[in-house]
């Protein structure tokens, strides 16, 4: 258990920092004690990612001071940051694919500019001290080798073997699959024992009482609330995150009378499939069974001619992988939002700005997008606002197919009820839906019915009626 | 557009400082620089007649840019329209009519125009990259332009590599206002077709859905692929549509001012005009600011040559790099970071 009087590693004071127009952190201050699991909390845009960004020297803030054991902290870059004992694993790992584990040590090591690299001693080393920490790891395999969860362990061994000792994580788990998070979750306890300070950027609250022994929650770049865990519930949790009572999950039965109608069916490997008009199909299993082939089979992107004529034939697509397939990153707002659907602004060959610039305004109303001007680019945007951005694009064209992937991936809690409303609202208006998605929960509150995918076949078929967690899992997992 | 012209400002000082150090006064240099590109009506007109090249290739190589492609090749693609119009000029002397200049122009227009799908066509389909296969292209076009002006039409009048005249015509002169207006110099009708194409280009890019289509395959050719575009015909569409704005200069120096194909009559105009287009930060209407800039110093240079001592016409070249060097330099200046830093001394 952690003590109560224990040292404080870092304090934020009054730190302020703004993007152009939009107070993204806004005189946050705010105290980190050694040797806890301190969880910030909060949606996307709340300003987590960016408040950790400063600590690790990725961004300067524009006021306040940030303390490091008492000391205030001067840091130009992530290499200062480094110097301190701080160390961020992104949620995209910056990993070099071919390149072997063990290389990436060596990459770090102080070594003389012609010195021979000491591979065996190291390999040695890393050895025994990974397997002492308990996240023993095949040095010898290249990063492409390496499934996702191994690739994480080794952000954080990197880590940790260069005596970073505040190890700030953001959102770990979103890439790994519920078997995958519970052993994710156990090492990180067992690091807190160890006597490491860790902060975990996350908004899945079920993770956050799972671990943590402090929570702070960010809610538009301010500090709302910091207390140890024991004083939380995950209704309050909840509330003071999106700023109202937020509804429970509803698996409410429905009825499908479009259901015998087919809307489709398909084939893609030793994968086929039948859906109806109206019907969510939910694709559950873990990353890399097969989805992206279903999904890439879908829409045939590799043709271009086919490709556009069945996407503008009414099939809908929200990529897992927004910033490389959804968007267009320094492109602006209003340009982002006509991307893929520019036969439906477009008269005599001219793009109607003024109608595109209407029907975005009304869109976010809709689905209160949040952005600081429609001529930005999309890449000041927070992830959640760019991906409801991204559905309300795809939902300007009747869709008869929507194809979604992890559609709210690393979005917020409000946002993601809007998406949520929006597939049920085209389901009732007689849009087929394939959702493809790492989240049970979401599975379950919107599917009709859910088939598993396990090493690139369909090994399970679940009816809503028949919708179990435990099954589901099972079936993921590769069990009968 | 304030950072430019305080980058092309330090450009000026720091080339015109480095002629002190041949010994000659920095200030003479630089009037006669502004003497012999902008004095009298005819250097305005020279000075006008090599922008306008400029613009046409400023334009080509910013088209497929925008479409994420590298065009080096608007060099080739300029010989080749003007060949074409001059073969077809000179294998059809005796129609006359007012369409022939517009009909000869437009031929050599679309050779170009053929030349830059050639490319296009390679990247999108075959993954060949068009900066290989534009610059090689260049090379077969200056050889096919010799063979047609040293074996099939070679002007036997003159002791220089060029073909014969063409027939009056074929030629502008007669009703050609700009070419009223500055006598005796070569500049022409074409200035006028050139802002105009600025002016067009501009509108495609930031008003059409062609446009839209090809900065997007230029910004982020995943994206597009994934939202239902064909990426592939966006770059071989721009890099067409960038050939045919490089076959332009055919009217400039062909129908507009010299009538006959003289070989070596563009001061790589082609590999100018990627300055021109970096220079306007491949936005089409910066482009004829842009481009009047470095025909001055195409036109200015000339006479240093016959005025100096020490400095050569060379030197034009030296002064292009260190004005385009400190232009974009002053793209990538945070001025903020150096108020601060001085705040702190201070």
């Amino acid at each position: 258990m952690v003590n109560p009087n224990r040292a404080i590693d870092i304090e934020f004071s009054n730190v302020t920092k703004k993007f152009g127009p939009l107070i993204a952190i806004d005189s946050i201050s705010l105290k980190i004690h050694s040797g806890e699991i301190h969880a910030l909390v909060g949606e996307n845009g709340a300003g987590k990612s960016t408040l950790m960004k400063m600590l690790f020297g990725l961004l300067t803030c524009d006021s306040g001071e940030i303390y490091f054991r008492g000391q205030r902290l001067n840091i130009k870059g992530p290499s200062d940051a480094r110097k301190n004992g701080i160390g961020m694993v992104h949620q995209h790992f910056m990993l070099a694919g071919a390149m072997t584990a063990l290389d990436h040590l060596l990459l770090e090591s102080p070594l003389p500019l012609l010195s021979f690299l000491p591979r065996t001693q190291l390999r040695q080393n890393l050895q025994k001290f990974a397997q002492d920490l308990g996240l023993p790891l095949n040095w010898d395999l290249s990063v492409d080798e390496l499934p996702v969860g191994l690739q994480q362990r080794l952000e954080i061994l990197k880590l940790l073997y260069f005596k970073n000792d505040i190890l700030i994580l953001d959102e770990p788990t979103a890439v790994l699959a519920p078997q995958e998070t519970q052993d994710f979750l156990e090492r990180l306890r067992h690091l807190r024992d160890l006597g490491k300070t860790i902060i975990l950027i996350t908004h899945k609250l079920k993770e956050v009482f799972a671990v943590a022994d402090q929570v702070s929650i960010l809610r538009h770049g301010k500090l709302v609330a910091s207390k140890p865990m024991k004083s939380w519930t995950l209704q309050s949790m909840a509330e003071q995150m999106v700023g109202e009572k937020t509804k429970s999950a509803q698996y409410a039965e429905r009825s499908l009378d479009l259901k015998n109608r087919q809307a489709l069916s398909f084939q893609s490997g030793e994968i086929s499939l039948k859906l109806g008009v109206g019907e969510i199909l939910g694709i559950a299993g873990v990353e890399g069974n097969g989805q992206n082939q279903l999904i890439e089979s879908l829409i045939n992107p590799s043709h271009g001619e086919s490709n556009s004529k069945i996407r503008r034939s009414g099939v809908g697509y929200l990529s897992e992988d927004r910033h490389l397939k959804s968007i267009t990153l320094s492109a602006s707002v209003l340009e982002n939002f006509l991307l893929g659907i520019q036969d439906l602004f477009t008269r005599w060959g001219f793009v109607d700005w003024s109608r595109l610039t209407k029907n975005l305004e009304i869109a976010k109303n809709d689905y209160n997008i949040r952005w600081p001007s429609i001529s930005a680019p999309i890449a000041h945007l927070s992830g959640g606002n760019q991906q409801k951005l991204v559905v309300a694009r795809e939902l300007q064209r009747k869709l008869h197919l929507l194809i979604a992937a992890q559609p709210t991936r690393g979005v917020d809690l409000g946002a993601i009820e809007h998406i949520h409303e929006a597939f049920l609202k085209i389901r009732q208006e007689g849009t087929s839906v394939v959702l493809v998605s790492s989240e049970l929960d979401e599975l379950m509150k919107l599917s009709d019915r859910i088939v598993v995918l396990c090493k690139h076949r369909v090994v399970a078929e679940f009816e809503r009626s028949e919708f179990d967690e435990k099954k589901i899992g099972a079936a993921m997992g590769g069990a009968r | 557009m304030k950072r430019s012209l305080l980058g092309l400002f330090v450009g000026l000082v720091l080339s015109l400082s480095l002629t002190s150090l041949a010994g000659e006064n920095p200030f003479h240099i630089f009037s006669i620089l502004l003497k012999s590109s902008l004095g009298s009506s005819y250097d305005l007109g020279l000075t006008l007649f090599y922008a306008t090249s400029l613009v046409f290739t400023g334009l080509s190589v910013s088209v497929a840019f925008h479409a994420g492609l590298f065009n080096i090749g608007a060099e080739g693609q300029l010989l080749v329209a003007a060949i074409t119009t001059t073969v077809f000029a000179l294998s059809f002397p005796n129609w006359s009519s007012v369409f022939a200049p517009w009909a000869a122009g437009l031929f050599g227009v679309l050779a170009a125009a053929l030349w830059g799908f050639v490319p296009g066509y390679l990247r999108a389909r075959r993954e060949s990259h068009e900066v290989v296969v534009t610059m090689m292209m260049n090379f077969v076009a200056s050889g096919v332009c010799s063979y047609f002006v040293l074996e099939k039409f070679r002007s036997l009048e003159s002791q220089n590599p060029e073909t014969q005249s063409l027939a009056p015509g074929y030629l502008w002169q007669v009703w050609d206002p700009i070419a009223k207006i500055f006598k005796d110099s070569p500049a022409n009708f074409s200035l006028l077709i050139a802002v105009a194409l600025s002016g067009i280009v501009f509108v495609i890019l930031y008003k059409t859905r062609l446009g839209f289509q090809i900065r997007m395959t230029g910004l982020n050719e995943k994206s597009a692929l994934y939202s239902g575009l064909n990426p592939q015909r966006q770059k071989i569409f721009a890099m067409t549509l960038a050939g045919a704005l490089a076959g332009f200069v055919t009217f400039n120096e062909i129908l507009g001012s010299s009538g006959k194909f003289k070989i070596g009559f563009s001061p790589e105009y082609g590999f100018v005009g990627i300055a021109v287009a970096l220079l306007a930060n491949n936005n089409p209407l910066a482009i004829l600011p842009a481009a009047f800039l470095f025909g001055a110093l195409q036109k200015g240079a000339s006479d240093l040559d016959l005025e100096t001592e020490a400095i050569t016409r060379d030197f034009a070249k030296i002064l292009q790099a260190i004005i385009l060097f400190s232009v974009v330099a002053f793209h990538f200046i945070d001025f903020n970071k150096w108020r601060s830093w001085w705040k702190r001394k201070t």
